[in-house]
């Protein structure tokens, strides 16, 4: 039957909650089966010029066409849902760092599309002057607060202007805004 | 059958289509024996029954090439155990019980599948509610296997809203996170398995990107 790989890619993203490593071979694969399917039809379509409406041919056309068709849409589908995950990524993540990890688990055109939107969110959030990533658990009650050094940093500029040491299993009394990010990086400790 | 621009794209939409429908050809077909593995022939023979997915015998049934039957989880023998009691079955093996029989309801024209999905969902949805504001600290993997898609996602909405409200309650979302960290100074949220916390990601990633998208 055709079409099994195209499914088998869906399944693969469905199981995972993050993003999985990008199936570029399946893709192309099923790529060469669209081609493959629309050569076979397109040629049963043109030797049988006179006879192409009649059913014995008719159900022929439909599966292939169905066939290939199908296979578009898992691919669409695939791929949308990818970049559904890398925006969620963005915002929660609250940085327009990746990982290692999901660097080499992204294509080339989808670390583009990452950087293009980190781009495009931040000139929004410069434009409203308000980072919307940040604060959306709760609304903070204190303005500073106290965090803990989890990976040796050495000085830092915060975005406030001032600079601090940030050495390993120091603590701080810090801005809320500028040590968000780091927080949600895991470089520094929130301590209540 | 008008396919929305959401659907289109919705994986569990795509996966519901998958399942099979037995179908009998009206006529010969020309190169499908390929379609019936057990057949060593091109041409597939008049009368012949494949079972075919949703998404395959639907173009050719709207054209009259085949004429199709039932799916068994939509004959009358599931359906009987379904109106006898609709909570104590064990939706495993039909994962897409509600969304494919809403797609068949439409094929086949046929209001008693839909009613039926109706009441099915009806009385188990009171259970399935219940059961997602109380199983706090319970493995409800388990309980989830039981689940369709669409329950699953009735199921795990109620449960993170509890836990998310709790959290709230407690003002344990004042303590600022690493992204992906599992609270583990939570001590009354030890219990929680790491399944659920994604799950609460997710929930959370899911009103962000209804934010951010601009789709």
């Amino acid at each position: 039957m055709f079409t099994e790989k195209a499914i088998e890619i869906l399944k693969e993203l469905k199981r995972s909650e993050t993003i999985p490593p990008y199936n570029s071979t399946t893709i192309s694969k099923t790529i060469e089966e669209i081609c493959a399917l629309y050569t076979e039809y397109y040629e049963t379509v043109t030797e049988n010029k006179t006879l192409k409406t009649t059913p014995y041919f008719l159900a022929h056309t439909y599966v292939f066409h169905s066939s290939a068709a199908r296979n578009k849409r898992c691919i669409l589908a695939y791929l949308m849902e990818r970049s559904k995950r890398i925006r969620e990524f963005r915002w929660n993540s609250g940085g327009g760092l990746l990982s290692v990890n999901l660097k080499e688990n992204m294509s080339q055109d989808e670390l583009d599309y990452f950087n293009d939107y980190d781009k495009l969110l931040n000139e929004y959030h410069t434009n409203v002057g308000l980072d919307l990533t940040i604060d959306t658990e709760q609304p903070p009650k204190e303005l500073f607060i106290e965090v803990r050094v989890l990976k040796e940093l050495g000085q830092v500029v915060l975005n406030s202007g001032g600079t601090v040491n940030l050495h390993l299993n120091t603590t701080h009394f810090l801005r809320r805004s500028d040590v968000g990010g780091l927080i949600s990086q895991g470089v520094l400790e929130h301590i209540i | 059958m008008t396919q929305s621009k959401k659907d289109y794209f919705d994986i569990d939409d795509i996966l519901a289509e998958e399942e099979k429908i037995p179908c009998t050809f009206q006529h010969d077909a020309y190169h499908l024996g390929l379609l019936d593995t057990g057949s060593v022939d091109l041409d597939l023979k008049r009368f012949s029954t494949i079972h075919l997915a949703f998404w395959l015998s639907y173009p050719l049934a709207k054209r009259l090439l085949v004429s199709l039957d039932y799916p068994m989880a939509y004959q009358d023998e599931f359906k009987n155990k379904l109106i006898a009691d609709p909570k104590v079955i064990s939706m495993r093996k039909f994962q897409y019980y509600d969304i494919f029989g809403i797609k068949l309801a439409n094929l086949f024209d046929n209001p008693k599948i839909s009613t039926l999905l109706f009441k099915t969902f009806r009385d188990r949805f009171l259970d399935i509610y219940n059961q997602s504001l109380h199983l706090r600290n319970a493995d409800i993997s388990k309980s989830l296997q039981k689940y369709t898609v669409v329950e699953r996602f009735v199921f795990l909405n109620g449960y993170n809203s509890s836990i998310a409200y709790d959290d709230w309650k407690n003002r344990r979302g004042e303590k600022l996170k690493q992204e992906g960290d599992n609270d583990t100074n939570n001590n009354n949220n030890n219990n929680r398995s790491t399944f659920s916390n994604n799950n609460k990601d997710k929930l959370k990633r899911k009103r962000f990107t209804d934010m951010g998208n601009d789709d």
